[in-house]
């Protein structure tokens, strides 16, 4: 009598080499316990490769993480809706004031000499971005320098001078008379002129005074200016 | 039945929960140690070991003998495989193993040593 085909599996007990001992020695027609070792298929490992993509994309989705830009520094989407200027007569000028800014120049008050000349500066500018007139290099170069005059002004200084923003206004004006307005002449040469005497201070009711008609002399000859000119 | 030695065939391991007997003590009919068992011979089909390629280091000297699994049993707490059909008349006309394949004439010899009754088991 053989071992027991198709028996269990193996047993593995210490048990088993007395079981065993006994088997051999004192009765070798019983039936003993068949040893049985399966072999398998080894499962596969995980691929290097799989493990190298995995890497790296957890290296990108990483850096990215990190690296991306905060919502800050995002380009703000662009506004759909044009600023309100206080003034309408200003076109949108990216060399002159920001007369939209909140900052700590307030808005201008024609009753002094710095407001009312804050005030015509637009005007002014709306003036030499005409169409006949915006492309003359000497109106231009005036331009930019009443806006440079008017830098500080604009923004609230207290101790800038009015004088160089009172002498551009006076010079941007001629070189416009001279560009299309060859009859205003003489108003414009007095106004150059006019500009010139002027001690750029507003204290004294002196000089209040000569600032005040000075003014209103600008905004004459702005306004003659204004209307297309004869051709 | 195509036997193979388990090392030949890398995709294969011994089951899970099973024991892998390669160093195992081979202890016979009286319980000392015979040999050593080096290596498994496997029916890749079947998924099973069927013999196993043991080294004798006792007298009558040292010998590669094969050894039908089926006879043996296992106790994995003494890391030791226990074959009761091997006496000591048994061992010394143990035919050596020097073939890398199972032939017809060893498979006889073999019967013939542990003990014709067993024949069937082989």
């Amino acid at each position: 009598m053989g071992p027991r085909p198709g028996g269990s599996s193996a047993t593995y007990s210490a048990g088993l080499r007395f079981f065993a001992l006994k088997v051999s020695q004192s009765s070798p027609d019983l039936p003993a316990a068949v040893a049985e070792i399966p072999i398998q298929r080894k499962k596969k490992p995980l691929s290097p490769w799989l493990l190298v993509a995995l890497a790296a994309l957890a290296l990108t989705l990483g850096a990215y993480w990190y690296l991306r830009p905060a919502p800050a520094d995002e380009p703000a989407p662009p506004a759909t809706e044009a600023p309100t200027a206080p003034i309408p007569a200003a076109p949108a000028d990216s060399l002159g004031p920001d007369t939209t800014a909140t900052g700590p120049a307030a808005a201008p008050d024609s009753s002094t000499t710095r407001g009312h000349l804050l005030l015509l500066v637009p005007q002014l500018s709306a003036l030499a971005d005409r169409a006949d007139l915006r492309d003359d290099p000497t109106v231009r170069e005036q331009r930019d320098n009443l806006t440079s005059a008017t830098a500080r002004l604009a923004d609230g200084d207290a101790h800038a001078s009015l004088r160089p923003g009172l002498v551009a206004a006076a010079n941007l004006l001629r070189a416009v008379q001279q560009r299309a307005y060859p009859a205003l002449g003489d108003e414009s040469a007095r106004l150059v002129q006019q500009a010139g005497q002027l001690s750029g201070r507003d204290d004294t009711a002196d000089e209040q005074q000569q600032n005040h008609a000075f003014l209103q002399a600008v905004g004459a000859l702005l306004q003659a200016e204004n209307t297309p000119p004869a051709s | 039945m195509s036997l193979r030695r388990l090392r030949d065939l890398p995709d294969f391991e011994v089951a899970d929960g099973h024991p892998d007997v390669r160093g195992w003590a081979v202890r016979g009919a009286s319980g000392t140690v015979l040999g050593t068992v080096s290596e498994l011979l496997v029916d890749a089909d079947a998924e099973q070991v069927r013999y196993l390629d043991a080294q004798f280091t006792g007298a009558p000297g040292p010998k590669r003998v094969l050894l039908p699994l089926r006879l043996a049993t296992l106790d994995a707490e003494a890391r030791s495989l226990f074959m009761p059909s091997l006496t000591e008349a048994a061992v010394a006309a143990y035919p050596a193993y020097a073939e890398e394949l199972l032939t017809p004439a060893y498979a006889a010899a073999m019967r013939q040593a542990l003990d014709g009754t067993l024949g069937e088991a082989l």
